[in-house]
């Protein structure tokens, strides 16, 4: 069986998808595959580096203790004679029962002119830029990897800045950094001096706008219910914070729609907003309860830990939201769940409106909107991949060329159990103990 | 517990915003029942307050002022709980403010400070003997730091005063280096503190200062002022 999509990304011409540690880009033209990459990169090699440095910065620290000790103590004998000071560094194995380690890459992302393409890899914690090279000239791989920079720690949002010249990675520390692409050289990033602004937090999502008097900024989500706006690059001038969540924030989008100054944001909440980020303005909410409760399933089940009684209490949380700019729209996907809800921004950009919610046979994993279509990525042996007609807001049935997508896609494993997380937003929710 | 781990998701109360946050139950005194809303805001704030000492000693030096001091650690913020109602109680007929312009919160400010104060809300903000966090791999847990500042920054007002004091070297050098080297904060000068009535409350009125005096160990200050937006 096939390996469902984890991530897609479409631009109209192209559909990006990725699926573990490989990457596929299919001409929507044909259904042809154009493009393709898999990360090959050995992670115990950094591991072992990691491990062999502790042992050094040990050694070292039992070094200086010694001489401290021997200093009083001088004729204390040296009992033990220190076994291997220059043995290998050891891998450490996880043990029977530990969990798995998954390397997959965990966003897809395109520059502003769309000729460049930036995910993140697991394996050494990246950020990756390709230029999209459709001279045809690359062996018909149309991805040429032009940078591949490791961060200090893991990756989970990258962009390109507005002029696409940087990229602006956020990471699980909550730390934001920027690098120059054109940059051959790649930097050492310390994680004390180098960022560019930091959260206390998981950092979740971030955008890099700019208004129309050219001022430009940062937008940056965490965990902790914050969506902060900051001057770019002078991010150590923070302009406001939009608040009003009360739950983990998981995804905020711009619409180009009204001069980039409205701003929709998801997660933990049983609500979506809409700002006005420009004035700092809640301008509406968008109630989730009533339309994804009959639609939630035993995947929404709340850990066994925090349950009540009955056993009964679910849990659903926003996985992704995208702009349909063609019709001054938004869909949204809650997590685990087989319903894509398409979102009008009415009364002249003020009000969150249902215009339909689309029903699919099987889960949804992931979607992307190009300016004509919507594509759905679904939990579904044998059929991955559908698309919507922005226009008619209609499943598009009978499409020959997803059929060939499909055709010509082939990650395989023997059954589910050897599937990559699927729905990893949920993670986010926090738990207190005390 | 003499520590609690900062990125932790404790359990912790705040306010959705700044707007959602009930003052009045923390200083009654200066909640105005007929347009029901305070008469005064938190201006002063005293992070990681420890047992309270410098808020109890700032009190009657600013009467005009209402003082915060945020901790995260629970029984220590019972603790200076319990003793502001007792300080309340006992100089109820004094002429002074009473102590009913101080207050504690248990919070984690290193994640929340912006929940609880608005843009420009604070005069002064007070770091003192703060955890030093001495491992290398602990170092953003440390409660100054390049991109904290930018917060603090958020939350003070031009002119505002950022004051820094601890026993341990290596973290005065940690304060002063990132201090130094943010933008929007510039190091005030020895005259500054020889005549700055804070600093010297600061400097002898805290639990851990006195320890630090008792032990005859060095207290290392260092002053900040919030400079304007370039």
């Amino acid at each position: 069986m096939k390996h469902p999509f984890q991530l897609i990304l479409s631009t109209g011409n192209l559909l990006f998808t990725a699926t573990k540690n490989e990457l596929y880009v299919f001409d929507l033209k044909s259904g042809n595959k154009i493009g393709e990459w898999i990360d090959t990169f050995d992670s115990t090699e950094t591991i072992k580096e990691k491990v062999k440095k502790e042992q050094e910065r040990q050694l070292k620290e039992n070094e200086s203790k010694k001489s401290k000790t021997e200093s009083l103590e001088e004729d204390e004998p040296t009992k033990k004679k220190r076994k291997s000071n220059n043995s290998e560094p050891k891998i450490p194995t996880p043990g029977e029962g530990a969990p798995t380690i998954y390397n997959y890459i965990r966003s897809l992302k395109l520059s502003n002119d769309e000729k460049s393409l930036i995910i993140i890899t697991d394996s050494d914690k990246s950020g990756i830029v390709f230029k999209l090279d459709l001279s045809n000239k690359n062996n018909g791989n149309i991805l040429k990897l032009i940078k591949r920079q490791p961060f200090p720690k893991r990756p989970n949002v990258i962009v390109t800045s507005n002029d696409d010249s940087e990229i602006v990675m956020g990471d699980k520390f909550g730390d934001v950094y920027k690098i120059q692409i054109n940059d051959p050289e790649l930097k050492k990033l310390d994680s004390e001096s180098d960022p560019l602004l930091g959260h206390v937090s998981m950092l979740t999502d971030l955008i890099v706008t700019k208004q129309d008097n050219d001022q430009e900024f940062i937008i940056t989500t965490d965990r902790d219910e914050h969506i902060r706006i900051s001057k770019f690059p002078s991010s150590f001038i923070i302009d406001k914070f939009l608040f009003g969540h009360e739950s983990f924030i998981s995804n905020i989008v711009i619409p180009k729609f009204n001069n980039n100054q409205l701003l929709i944001s998801g997660g933990g909440d049983n609500f979506i907003t809409l700002w006005n980020w420009v004035k700092g303005e809640e301008l509406d909410r968008f109630q989730l309860d009533d339309l994804i409760k009959p639609h939630l399933n035993e995947l929404h089940l709340t850990p066994s830990r925090f349950q009540n009684e009955e056993n009964n209490l679910k849990e659903y949380c926003v996985s992704k939201i995208v702009a349909l700019e063609k019709i001054n729209s938004i869909a949204v996907l809650i997590e685990s769940t087989n319903q894509l809800f398409i979102i009008k921004i009415s009364d002249n950009f003020q009000k969150l409106e249902l215009d339909k919610s689309i029903q699919f046979d099987s889960n949804i994993v992931t979607i992307t909107a190009s300016y004509e279509k919507v594509f759905v990525g679904l939990d579904n042996d044998s059929n991955l991949l559908t698309s919507i007609d922005i226009e008619t807001r209609e499943i598009d049935q009978s499409n020959d060329i997803i059929n060939k997508v499909q055709e010509n896609y082939s990650v395989e494993v023997n059954s589910r159990d050897e599937f990559y997380p699927l729905y990893t937003t949920y993670q986010l929710r926090k738990r207190s103990e005390h | 517990r003499a520590h609690s781990n900062p990125f932790s998701d404790h359990r912790l109360e705040y306010p959705i915003s700044p707007n959602h946050m009930d003052w009045s139950k923390f200083y009654p005194y200066y909640y105005d029942e007929i347009n029901n809303k305070m008469n005064k805001q938190v201006t002063i704030a005293d992070i990681g307050c420890g047992f309270g000492g410098l808020m109890v000693d700032l009190s009657p030096e600013f009467p005009n002022n209402l003082i915060l001091g945020m901790e995260i650690r629970v029984q220590v913020t019972n603790y200076v709980e319990d003793r502001i109602i007792a300080l309340r109680q006992q100089n109820l007929n004094n002429d002074s403010t009473n102590y009913q312009n101080i207050n504690v919160i248990r919070g984690n400010a290193m994640k929340f400070l912006p929940n609880f104060f608005q843009k420009s809300q604070l005069e002064k903000i007070f770091f003192c003997f703060p955890d030093p966090h001495f491992k290398q791999r602990k170092h953003k847990a440390r409660i100054v730091t390049n991109t904290l500042l930018s917060e603090y920054a958020y939350v003070l007002k031009e002119g505002g005063i950022i004051y820094t004091i601890t026993d341990v070297l290596d973290l005065h050098e940690w304060m002063v280096k990132h201090l130094d080297q943010h933008p929007l904060f510039e190091r005030l000068d020895e005259v500054f503190e020889k005549n700055d009535k804070c600093v010297e409350i600061m400097t002898y009125s805290t639990e851990e200062g006195k320890k630090v005096e008792r032990n005859k160990g060095q207290k290392y200050i260092k002053c900040y002022k919030r400079l304007p937006n370039p």
